[in-house]
């Protein structure tokens, strides 16, 4: 079941999902007229850090040895959009950017749980912009900035600034309380990659 | 049995400012590797680092704990030597 803007408003009210900064104004006005919500959704901005991989590195990816998130800290390097110039993402070139908005979808015995989606934003879409071509889900239980996989499909660049909405988080409800399921330890001494 | 405690672990600056790798080695030597905000570790120095997970059983000389989030490897729970784990 996808919430409307409604039950969003009511389950951030509630406590049961967590949007920092919270998105504003919960209604447009004729002195706000911009809404981050759409019937089904809400909109969410790009933090001003990206983060880049290295040029030029001999790099084989082998998801099969342990310790891959040191491997990316070290391909990967941290930079902050320019606010006036902006980042220009080249054409076919893939970057990780981050929502501005931290988000937390806390699991509390005797209280809805939701999990979320991630899309992109129609706009951004038709100029060739992906923010996530995989890994959408967000469970239960997430607390963070949620990094998008962003990629400029088009022939030409695509200058990204911070605080632009460049997605939509959808939240839906689950049917029951979840439980972390700890029975995956049995396959630990095979590792088969990333989530 | 369902505890919370610290495990120890080692931690490296994440792909973004704001993160951490975190990087735990298991008792049978897998490394398993995930990212976390910098405010859920409690860094002790530049390369170990505290995070709270939840003991599910223990053994001889292992703890079997849930960890906060699924690994890059697989796995969202390990089995870690004993000396790694201490009271929250």
């Amino acid at each position: 079941m996808i919430l409307s803007n409604v039950a969003i408003q009511a389950a951030i009210d509630e406590g049961d999902l967590v949007i920092d900064p919270e998105p504003l104004p919960r209604r447009p006005s004729a002195f706000v007229p911009s809404c981050p919500y759409d019937t089904c959704s809400v909109n969410l901005r790009l933090d001003p850090q990206l983060s880049i991989p290295q040029q030029g590195k001999p790099i084989t990816f082998d998801l099969r040895h342990g310790g891959v998130s040191r491997f990316l800290s070290e391909i990967y390097k941290p930079l902050f959009i320019d606010p006036d110039g902006g980042y220009t993402l080249q054409p076919r070139k893939f970057i990780l950017g981050q929502t501005l908005e931290r988000v937390a979808l806390p699991i509390r015995t005797g209280r809805p749980s939701f999990a979320g989606r991630i899309e992109g934003r129609s706009s951004f879409a038709r100029i060739g912009l992906l923010v996530h071509f995989t890994a959408p889900t967000i469970h239960a239980g997430f607390s963070g900035n949620i990094a998008l996989e962003m990629i400029n499909l088009a022939d030409y660049p695509i200058t990204l600034y911070p605080g632009v909405e460049v997605c939509q988080l959808i939240i839906e409800q689950l049917i029951s309380t979840p439980f972390q399921n700890p029975s995956e330890f049995q396959n630990q001494a095979t590792p088969t990659g990333p989530r | 049995m369902k505890k919370r405690v610290w495990l120890r672990c080692e931690i490296f600056p994440g792909m973004f400012s704001t993160e951490l790798a975190v990087q735990i080695t298991t008792i049978d030597g897998n490394v398993l590797s995930f990212f976390l905000p910098k405010d859920s570790v409690r860094e002790l120095d530049a390369n170990s680092g505290l995070i709270e997970v939840e003991l599910i059983d223990k053994g001889a000389d292992f703890g079997f704990v849930l960890l906060p989030q699924r690994t890059f490897e697989g796995p969202n729970a390990a089995k870690v030597p004993e000396a790694l784990l201490s009271a929250a």
